[in-house]
């Protein structure tokens, strides 16, 4: 299905993963109101959309780490904090150079604030404005100072 | 080659995330 090893591996021990056609498939895609490809969504079993990839053409070492952030957000969204904080802990570590990491960091923060720790929050933050200056992220979080 | 059916396709994969209790991925896709 994908020709990176690493790729494949990662989906297939991860996700149950369904390839549809764009045009074929389009009730498929008019439900979840995908208009252009390569979209990739991440849903869980109740069909909820919990993180989308658009355009899904991204070069490897960043596919893989925007995979993981879908992973992440999935299990963010379930509740499932300490689950997420590794997952994105796991970009953050592994894929330090990719464009991934700052949104990675935002929602490692989040998760620590819904667990109750601010502090822990407000460092991941500190770390998107201190390191990913120019990220879409920095910009979201400029409200922190 | 027959038509495939992305819709038995997707429901097949919505099934066995169901099952399995593991997220699902979908990929859309359109050859140039």
């Amino acid at each position: 299905m994908y020709p990176v090893e690493s790729v494949q591996a990662l989906l297939n021990g991860t996700f149950v993963l369904a390839k549809v056609h764009l045009e074929e498939g389009a009730a498929l895609a008019k439900r979840f109101n995908v208009t252009w490809t390569p979209a990739l969504l991440f849903l869980d079993g109740s069909e909820t959309v919990h993180h989308r990839i658009l355009p899904g053409s991204l070069p490897v070492d960043d596919f893989v780490p925007a995979i993981k952030v879908g992973l992440g957000k999935g299990q963010f969204d379930a509740q499932k904090y300490d689950a997420a904080i590794q997952t994105f802990q796991g970009v953050i570590d592994a894929h330090a150079r990719s464009l991934a990491v700052p949104e990675a960091l935002y929602w490692r923060g989040v998760c620590f604030y819904k667990k109750g720790d601010k502090a822990k929050l407000v460092e991941s933050w500190k770390s998107i404005s201190a390191n990913h200056p120019g990220s879409f992220w920095a910009k979201a979080i400029t409200f922190l100072g | 080659m027959g038509q495939v059916n992305w819709k038995a396709t997707y429901d097949a994969a919505l099934a066995e995330a169901r099952s399995s209790g593991k997220p699902l991925f979908v990929d859309f896709f359109h050859p140039a």
